[in-house]
């Protein structure tokens, strides 16, 4: 019976809720020595000399090691692997640690091993560096201009970026009855997953092979980065293995120069060296998100309906390219800039910039949360500027249903949904037309009450190189190997109800494995909310491609013609009898290991999407904001464990509503200093900030994949931050509020709320 | 300076690590006497070396981070008048300053008696924080924005020191000295709190403003001590915190409050004298335009919950 459907129990969560997981930083060996970094304390200095005699020679010490040893050892840098087809792209490249200078606070400079953490920390305290302070810039809007960074990025830009018909757009624009323009500060956002970064390496020198051993979405980008780059190694020479894994959301996809130092540090002391972050040098060190100055614009006609749309964005990229950091801006932002609404032409032109700030990145969505953030904010404000209904405005430029396939000015083709029936099932759950008696009962009680809808539609992507293998193991097991990654998600368990149900064998039965470059086949790992569609549909055909070499093993032993042979519920029949051989018995007999292959062959795009609104009731005497109400209906296709994906939309929502009401990233401005580096001031919401959150789903198949099934991970957060603000820009549009850049924090909204309204900036506060 | 990663302690025992590196503690001293003038004797010795250690909330956090580094830590826990909550007979309350928050909300009587003094002190850290953090501890901490001493200044708690000298009592709005120092002499530990007997129609109450809903630094907290008399303040106290570089008793607007029914007029002056009162920094949690006209939004709601509090007692 399939379990297809079904929220059956987590096959994960008894280990994962008595402890018993198995993180990188619970199984490192007991006589690994420990890193510990020396970081800078500048945002930008010239590093004029590095005193390390008094560590080399502290208790306990192994080595000490800076960028003058990486060089002598003969490592390479770090180098971005991404680029942008069409367009230049400056990469500085990252020395794995600092050389001649050091361009964010807490960029490593050297890393000491020792016995034990205690000595390494003791030893770096006796490091001496001088610093020749620099003039910095961390402030996105300031880059261009700013304190020059790299010698080679004239005005700190990285690369000048487009994508559109920026003629058809510019008339459109020239011949519109209704032009809209915003400026929007999308705020930058640290990852701050329960799991922290963290590596341990081993060195067999018997054998010239390294052993790394570190949380990931797939350990073979990781591990191609370091050997291409860094150590000018075959792949093959370097095995990464990745554990239990707490929370990645995209920062987790890439290398790391502690990844590189924990693995020459090992090889330079004989020892396994272990590192694991600390939460400050998280904040410090992790890559960043979001980050971007906007301004953007929207050409409607008298009607409302949308003309044409154009984007001009400065995105932060930090101090270095990270690895997949160019392509997040650009083709990850412009690739659902049209969203669900029939826009006839786009522009987007981005300038990625350098700054003196920590890398940015992926994290969940990965541009498109960005581009939709715009749009969803430019439509309200239309709405509001034509008197329009706003709910009403986006139903006038929704993409109907017979108009799929549809290829969208992005070049996307949506190919299956239903967009006006997520509005009217929202609208219908959230009680629209009861809203205007809720906002007088709450004017009563001296609040001010708003409501904010928003769209959101996600493009799967993610890395498509995928070869999954199946193995029916003699011991009864089913196993079946993924380069795909659970971070938490649950992948063992939706893989394992796909497995069963294709091929009749019970769940418990079904061993999922990932994370160990030794095993899995190379792939592309998880990321772009595809992991089940790419490691499901590839996991299939492995299977059905095990049970066809089954099939012919099966034949001979029962002494038949194959096609004689039917396959069912774990068994071949002799058909038209009872004569039958289980696969496992048949695995036991056979002479080679009863295995298949597949390559995934599918298409990986999917076009989840939902209508999400919000309630919130502002407090205009402290500008405290409530959340009383949040629902989000979505499409993703055929669900295969309605729990999990529930548990994915309401987990991406409070990442979305947590960008729009309380975390923001900031450096101050003088000293580049990162002035939110624990969690009293990096504020993430607490459960108690949380609303309840109504999901509903409306499903409509997409036949782009055999499983029907659309990408889940990335979407809640897409839909939320929009759909927070234009909730509190609503519920303070009668004071004469236009748009408020997020955090809308209760200091920012009563700013807002004083009149004359200052021109506040909490950057400066 | 260098930044490195702060100290902390190696993986747990899954990891099989044997090499010892336990929290690094090698120069730091630890007692932990019986009695108060055992511990006096200790603390005073070790001079500016020396910590007192309560529940640790602060202290533990600040040790981690760095910023003090103590060469001896004085555990007061053991001494019985420190962790004693004594209810008199005239109603009166006197409360050991290492009581914890968990332990004061337990008491059966207190927070009947004093629910603003108890809200305070219960709103400092989590649930799991409650269970350590102290009322003397959250005053020698001297963070402006302790949640705690708004309310203990509005209740006008009386805190007993003891030192090298003697005993001696000073009113809690007087143990800060400003953000991080204390008026405390060499040698000197605060040992309890004095509630006084409040009459019939008396309560109090704190609100504090914060950007989230639980365990965030105060923007501004605001305790109000009230006694109503047949629908006449007769007497008040109010304390104002993190709008100044210490907690502030605001004479001004108790005035201006004493006396009236708390009418609209009333309360407009109350929290224009709060406002005025006011003397806060600009930094990333407020700037001073916010925190100063906050300070008189929570004043008038938390007269409001006073004195519906006083009039069901």
């Amino acid at each position: 019976m399939t379990t297809i459907g079904t929220s059956i129990a987590r096959l994960d969560e008894r280990k994962l809720l008595t402890g018993s997981g198995r993180f990188t930083a619970d199984v490192w060996p007991a006589n690994a020595a420990h890193a510990v970094f020396v970081r800078s304390p500048h945002a930008h200095a010239r590093i004029v000399s590095i005193d390390i005699d008094a560590a080399r020679r502290a208790p306990g010490v192994r080595a000490v090691l800076t960028a003058a040893d990486a060089k002598a050892d003969g490592l390479g840098e770090l180098i971005c692997p991404t680029s942008l087809p069409g367009h230049a792209l400056v990469d500085p490249h990252r020395s794995i640690l600092a050389d001649n200078n050091v361009r964010f606070t807490g960029e490593a400079v050297a890393c000491i091993v020792a016995d034990t953490l205690a000595q390494a920390a003791d030893a770096a305290e006796l490091i001496v560096v001088d610093y020749q302070p620099l003039a910095s810039v961390t402030d996105t809007g300031r880059a261009v201009g700013g304190a020059q960074i790299w010698p080679q990025a004239q005005d700190n830009i990285s690369f000048e970026w487009s994508t559109g018909d920026l003629a058809a757009t510019e008339q459109a624009f020239a011949e519109a009855a209704r032009v809209v323009s915003l400026d929007i500060v999308n705020n930058r956002v640290a990852v701050a997953p329960i799991e922290m970064r963290c590596a341990w390496g081993r060195y067999d020198a018997s054998e010239d092979r390294y052993l790394l051993h570190t949380p990931s979405q797939g350990v073979f980008f990781i591990r191609d980065c370091l050997a291409e780059q860094v150590f000018h190694v075959a792949p093959e020479r370097i095995d990464v293995v990745t554990g239990d894994v707490g929370g990645a959301f995209g920062m987790k996809i890439v290398p790391y120069p502690e990844h590189a130092c924990v693995l020459w540090a090992a090889k330079v002391t004989g020892r396994p060296v272990v590192w694991i972050s600390e939460r400050g040098e998280s904040f410090l060190t992790d890559t960043h998100a979001r980050d971007h100055v906007t301004r953007a614009s929207l050409a409607l006609d008298t009607k409302g309906r949308i003309l044409a749309l154009k984007h001009d964005v400065i995105a932060n990229l930090g101090a270095y390219l990270s690895a997949v950091s160019p392509t997040v801006p650009t083709l990850g932002y412009a690739k659902m800039a049209p969203s669900v609404y029939a826009v006839p032409v786009m522009h987007v032109r981005v300038r990625g910039v350098f700054t003196n700030t920590a890398p940015t990145d992926a994290y969940r969505g990965a541009g498109k949360p960005e581009a939709l953030f715009v749009l969803e904010r430019l439509i309200d404000t239309a709405a509001r500027d034509m008197g329009i209904d706003p709910a009403q405005l986006r139903r006038r430029n929704l993409i109907g249903a017979k108009m799929l396939p549809y290829k969208t000015a992005a070049g996307q083709t949506y190919d299956a949904g239903d967009f006006a029936a997520a509005l009217n099932e929202a609208l219908k759950l959230g009680d629209k037309l009861g809203f205007e008696k809720r906002r007088k009962r709450s004017a009563k009680a001296g609040r001010l009450r708003g409501l904010g809808c928003s769209f959101y539609i996600h493009g799967t992507g993610g890395d498509p190189d995928e070869t999954s293998k199946v193995v029916a193991e003699s011991s009864g097991v089913l196993a079946a190997y993924t380069s795909r990654q659970d971070s938490g998600q649950g992948h063992r368990t939706v893989y394992a109800q796909i497995l069963a149900d294709r091929f009749g064998i019970p769940i418990d039965r079904i061993d999922v494995r990932q994370g160990d470059s030794r095993t899995v086949l190379p792939g592309g790992g998880t990321g772009g909310s595809s992991s089940l569609i790419i490691g499901g549909v590839a996991m299939i055909a492995a299977g059905a491609a095990m049970i066809e070499k089954a099939r012919e093993l099966a034949a001979r032993e029962l002494e038949v013609a194959a096609p004689d042979l039917e396959y069912r519920d774990g068994a071949f029949v002799v058909k038209g009898t009872d004569v039958r051989l289980d696969l496992f018995e048949l695995a036991a007999r056979a002479p080679q290991p009863l295995e298949g292959l597949a390559k995934f062959a599918e298409n990986n795009a999917s076009y989840p999407y939902g209508c999400q609104i919000a309630e919130v009731e502002i407090d205009p005497e402290t500008g405290a904001v409530e959340i009383v109400s949040y629902l989000s209906v979505d499409d993703l296709g055929q669900l295969i464990h309605p729990a999990m994906a529930t548990a994915q939309l309401v987990g991406g929502i409070v990442q979305g509503l947590g960008q729009a009401l309380y975390e923001h990233v900031r450096y101050d401005p003088d000293s580049g200093q990162l002035t939110t580096a624990s969690f009293m001031d990096y504020t993430l919401p607490h459960a108690d900030d949380v609303p309840s959150i109504n999901v509903a789903f409306i499903g409509t198949a997409t036949k782009n994949n055999s499983l029907g099934v659309k990408g889940a991970g990335e979407c809640g957060t897409m839909g939320a931050a929009p759909t927070v603000i234009n909730a509190v820009v609503d519920a303070l549009a009668a004071h004469g509020v236009r748009h408020l850049d997020m955090p809308a924090t209760p200091e920012k909204i009563w700013q807002a709320l004083q009149k004359p309204p200052p021109a506040f900036d909490a950057d400066k506060a | 300076m260098q930044w490195s990663a702060p100290r902390n302690d190696g993986p747990s025992q899954a990891a099989g690590n044997t090499t010892g590196n336990t929290f690094i503690m090698s120069d730091i001293q630890y007692v932990a006497p019986r009695t108060l003038d055992e511990a006096i004797g200790a603390y005073a010795a070790a001079g500016s070396a020396a910590r007192i250690l309560a529940g640790g909330t602060d202290l533990l956090v600040q040790m981690r981070s760095g910023a003090v580094k103590p060469g001896l830590i004085v555990d007061i826990k053991k001494i019985g008048e420190m962790t004693a909550i004594e209810e008199t007979k005239d109603g009166g309350f006197r409360v050991g300053a290492a009581v914890s928050g968990m332990a004061l909300h337990d008491h059966p009587r207190f927070g009947k008696v004093w629910p603003g003094v108890l809200e305070a002190i219960n709103l400092i850290g989590s649930k799991q924080v409650q269970g350590r953090a102290s009322a003397g501890g959250n005053l020698c901490n001297a963070s402006p924005a302790g949640d705690s001493v708004p309310a203990l200044v509005a209740a006008g708690a009386v805190v007993t020191v003891a030192g090298p000298q003697g005993r001696r009592e000073l009113k809690v709005e007087e143990v800060p000295a400003g953000p991080g120092r204390t008026n405390l002499k060499p040698g000197e530990i605060v040992v309890a709190f004095t509630l006084l007997p409040r009459p019939k129609g008396a309560s109090d109450a704190y609100l504090r403003m914060i950007p989230r809903t639980e365990m965030d630094i105060a923007v501004v907290g605001c305790g109000v001590n009230l006694t109503m008399k047949g629908g006449v303040c007769t007497d008040a106290r109010v304390g104002l915190g993190a709008v100044a570089p210490t907690v502030l008793l605001v004479e001004a607007a108790a005035k201006a409050l004493i006396g009236s029914k708390l009418d609209e007029k009333a309360l407009e002056a109350a929290a224009r004298a709060c406002s005025a009162a006011c003397r806060p920094i600009d930094d990333k949690r407020g700037t001073i335009v916010y925190r100063t006209k906050v300070a008189g939004v929570l004043l008038r709601r938390a007269t409001a919950i006073a004195a519906k509090r006083a009039q069901e007692r």
